[in-house]
C-alpha cells in the first residue's frame, strides 16, 4: 500500500534526524575527551600527551605534575564547564524569548553581573571577603536585570516582544554599564584594575578549590533546563500555543529562567564576561541537528565545553608570554565567525 | 449527553463589553458552528472555552468527560470548569487551532505533530511503535504524511494549517476547537478538511467547535450552528432552522438564496449581493 510506504518513509526519516544526533553527542564526547588531554598538553610549557598521562597516575617529575594537576588540569575543566554553561543558558534563552538574538550579553544581564561583581570589589571585599561574595553579589544583579528584561519586553497579548526584550536589554545593560563605570570613577587605581581586569573574562588562576565551588550551581542550572528540554520545544510556538498543549508555562518559565540567571551568573562571576558563546554554539548546532532541544541541551553542552577549552587554549598559548583574557578572543574570533555563518547559512538557520 | 457547558460567560476587554450573557451546550459526535462577522466576538468565547481567556461573568464546564484523560483528584467529579483544571489535564480533552499560530524554529512538520503527545506520552517512551502509529496516523488524515520531513518554515500557509491540525488531532482530544480553519486554504482542501471534521466526529465520537464566517461551509458541514452579532447570541438551532435568508440578511447584511439540496444533503447558500445598499441609502 501507499500510505504503510509513506508512513515507513516518514518514520526512517524521523529516525534519520536522531540518528544524527546520536553521532554528533559521540563525536563531540570523543572531542571533548581528546581536547582535555590536547590542551593539558599544549600551553607556554608544551608537555608531551604521554607526560600528560603520566602525571595524572603521579608518575611524571614534579614540576611537570604541578603544571599538569595543579595548573592546567582544573584550568581546563572550569573552561569546559564555563562553555557548557554558556550555551546552554543562551539555548535556554533563545527558546523562552522566541528569538535567536537572545543571550545573556544581549539581554544586558553581563552588564547586570559585572556591576554586582564591581560593586564587591570595590566595596563589599573590604567589609567582608569571600570569594562567595562576588558570586553572590554578581548572581543578584543578573537575576535582578534579566527579570526587569523579561518584565519590561512582556505584554499581555502576544507574549514577549522581540523588539522590546532588545531594546529593554540594551537599556539596561547602557544603565549597569552606566553604574560600573560610576564605581570605577571613583576607585583608586588598584581597584579599577582589577574590575577591569576581571571584565576582560580569563581562566587565568582558575584552580580546583574554583571548580569545585562552580560545579553545583552549574550542574543546578543544567538539570532545570534539562528536565524542561521538551517543553522548551513547545515554548518556541507561543505560550498560547504551549498552554494549549498542556505545558504549565509558568512553572517551566521560571524554572528556565532561575536555571539560566544561575549559569550565567555562576560563569560571570567567576571569570568574567565571557561573549558570544552563548550565542553562537546554539546557532551552530541548530544548524546541524536542526531545533529539537532534547538533542540540543546535550550537544550543547558537549559543544560549548570544546569550545571554550579550545579557545582558551588557544588564548593562553598564541602570544607568549602574554595571556589573552579569553573574553576578549570569544569575541574577536567569534563575533566575525558568527557573522560568516549568518550569511552563508542564514536560510538553514533562522526565518521568522 | 453533554460535554461542553457554556453557561452565561461574559467577556470584557477594558471598558469594552466583548461577550454577553453567552449561554449554550454542545455534544459529543456532532460539528457545531459558530458563526458570524469579524468582531462579532468568535474567537473571545473560543478563547473562553480554552481557558486562556478568564470570563468576568459565568463559567464554561465540561461535563462527563473520559475519567482516564482527568487528573486522579478529579476522578469522581461530573463537571469540572475549565479553569479549574491543570493544562496538562486540560490539553488531553480539549484542543485548540488558532488562527495565526507561526514557529520561529526549523522543526521538522513529524517534529511539531509529535509536540501534541506532549502530555499524553513521556519523553522516554515518545518514539515507540504505538506513539509514532498515532502520530502518523493523524498526519495522514490531514495529509501532511507527504512532506513529514520539510522545514515547517517552508510551508504555504494552507499546508501549515494541515499540520496544526494533525497536531490537535495527534492530542486525541475529546472537544476540538477550530478557529476559522479553512482559511488560507485552496478550496480543494476546504472541502477536505470538513469531510475530515465530519469523519473524525463520527469515528471518534467528539465534539468538534468550528469558529467561521463562511457561510456556504458552515450551512452545509455544521450540525448545529450558533450565530453571533455583537458579542451576543442571536440564532441558534440546526442548520435548516438557522441559516435562512432573513437571518443572512440581519447578521452579514447580504441577500441571498437558501435551500436544502439533494445532492449534497445539506444547506446550499448562494449569496446575491449585499441587502443593507438599499436600506442604508443616504
Amino acid at each position: 500500500m501507499q500510505s504503510t510506504e509513506l508512513r515507513e518513509k516518514a518514520v526512517s526519516l524521523d529516525r534519520k534526524r536522531r540518528r544524527r544526533a546520536y553521532v554528533t553527542v559521540l563525536v563531540l564526547a570523543a572531542a571533548l575527551a581528546a581536547g582535555y588531554v590536547l590542551c593539558i598538553s599544549l600551553g607556554s610549557a608544551r608537555i608531551p600527551v604521554a607526560e600528560v598521562w603520566a602525571a595524572f597516575f603521579g608518575r611524571a617529575d614534579w614540576a611537570t605534575e604541578m603544571i599538569v594537576v595543579d595548573m592546567r588540569a582544573p584550568r581546563v575543566l572550569c573552561a569546559a564547564c564555563v562553555g557548557a554553561a554558556l550555551s546552554v543558558g543562551g539555548l535556554a534563552m533563545q527558546a523562552i524569548f522566541r528569538n535567536p538574538m537572545a543571550s545573556p550579553s544581549v539581554l544586558g544581564i553581563s552588564s547586570g553581573a559585572s556591576f554586582g561583581a564591581a560593586f564587591y570589589i570595590a566595596y563589599g571585599a573590604s567589609v567582608f571577603f569571600s570569594s562567595w561574595g562576588t558570586l553572590a553579589c554578581a548572581f543578584g544583579t543578573a537575576m535582578a536585570s534579566m527579570l526587569l528584561v523579561y518584565a519590561l519586553a512582556y505584554q499581555r497579548a502576544g507574549g514577549v516582544q522581540t523588539t522590546m526584550l532588545l531594546l529593554a536589554g540594551m537599556a539596561l545593560s547602557a544603565l549597569f554599564s552606566g553604574f560600573t563605570s560610576m564605581i570605577e570613577f571613583f576607585s583608586d587605581a588598584d581597584t579599577v584594575t582589577s574590575i577591569v581586569f576581571w571584565m576582560l573574562g580569563s581562566f587565568d588562576g582558575r584552580g580546583w578549590s574554583d571548580f569545585y565551588l562552580m560545579i553545583l550551581p552549574l550542574i543546578a542550572g543544567c538539570v532545570l533546563i534539562a528536565v524542561n528540554a521538551r517543553a522548551l520545544n513547545l515554548m518556541t510556538a507561543g505560550e498560547p500555543k504551549a498552554r494549549a498543549l498542556g505545558v504549565n508555562v509558568k512553572r517551566v518559565r521560571l524554572m528556565v529562567l532561575v536555571g539560566s540567571s544561575v549559569l550565567v551568573a555562576t560563569c560571570v562571576s567567576f571569570c568574567g564576561v565571557i561573549g558570544f558563546v552563548g550565542l553562537i554554539i546554539p546557532h551552530i548546532f541548530r544548524s546541524i541537528v536542526g531545533p529539537d532541544h532534547k538533542k540540543l541541551v546535550p550537544i550543547c553542552i558537549l559543544g560549548g565545553a570544546v569550545f571554550l577549552m579550545l579557545v582558551d587554549t588557544f588564548a593562553r598559548s598564541a602570544l607568549p608570554p602574554y595571556e589573552l583574557p579569553v573574553g576578549t578572543v570569544t569575541s574577536v574570533i567569534g563575533a566575525p565567525f558568527f557573522l560568516w555563518i549568518l550569511r552563508s547559512r542564514k536560510n538553514e538557520i533562522w526565518r521568522s | 449527553m453533554a460535554v461542553l457547558n457554556v453557561d452565561g460567560v461574559s467577556f470584557s476587554h477594558g471598558s469594552r463589553k466583548i461577550l454577553n450573557d453567552l449561554t449554550f451546550t454542545a455534544s459529543k459526535g456532532e460539528v457545531v458552528g459558530i458563526l458570524g462577522q469579524n468582531g462579532s466576538g468568535k474567537t473571545t468565547l473560543l478563547n473562553c472555552i480554552n481557558a486562556e481567556y478568564r470570563p468576568q461573568k459565568g463559567s464554561v464546564k465540561l461535563i462527563d468527560f473520559s475519567k482516564e484523560s482527568a487528573d486522579p483528584r478529579h476522578m469522581n467529579s461530573g463537571s469540572l470548569d475549565v479553569r479549574d483544571m491543570s493544562e496538562h489535564e486540560r490539553s488531553r480533552i480539549l484542543a485548540t487551532v488558532e488562527q495565526d499560530s507561526h514557529m520561529n524554529f526549523p522543526f521538522s512538520v513529524m517534529e511539531v505533530v509529535k509536540m501534541g503527545r506532549y502530555s499524553r506520552a513521556g519523553m522516554l517512551d515518545e518514539n515507540t511503535d504505538a506513539e509514532t502509529d498515532i502520530v502518523c496516523s493523524a498526519m495522514e488524515s490531514t495529509g501532511v504524511l507527504e512532506f513529514s520531513d520539510r522545514d515547517v518554515s517552508e510551508l504555504s500557509g494552507g499546508e501549515w494549517r494541515r499540520v496544526m491540525i494533525a497536531q490537535a488531532l495527534a492530542q486525541e482530544p475529546e472537544i476540538l476547537l477550530l478557529d476559522e480553519p479553512t482559511l488560507h486554504l485552496d478550496i480543494n482542501h476546504q472541502f477536505d478538511l470538513m469531510d475530515l471534521c465530519r469523519k473524525i466526529v463520527s469515528e471518534r465520537d467528539i465534539l468538534i467547535v468550528i469558529v467561521t464566517h463562511d457561510l456556504q461551509l458552515a450551512a452545509r458541514y455544521c450540525d448545529r450552528i450558533i450565530v453571533m452579532k455583537d458579542g451576543e447570541i442571536v440564532s441558534m438551532g440546526t442548520a435548516r432552522d438557522v441559516i435562512t435568508e432573513k437571518m443572512i440578511s440581519g447578521v452579514f447584511g447580504m441577500r441571498a438564496r437558501v435551500e436544502y439540496d439533494e445532492e449534497i444533503q445539506g444547506m446550499s447558500v448562494f449569496l446575491i449581493g449585499r441587502s443593507r445598499c438599499e436600506n442604508d441609502q443616504r
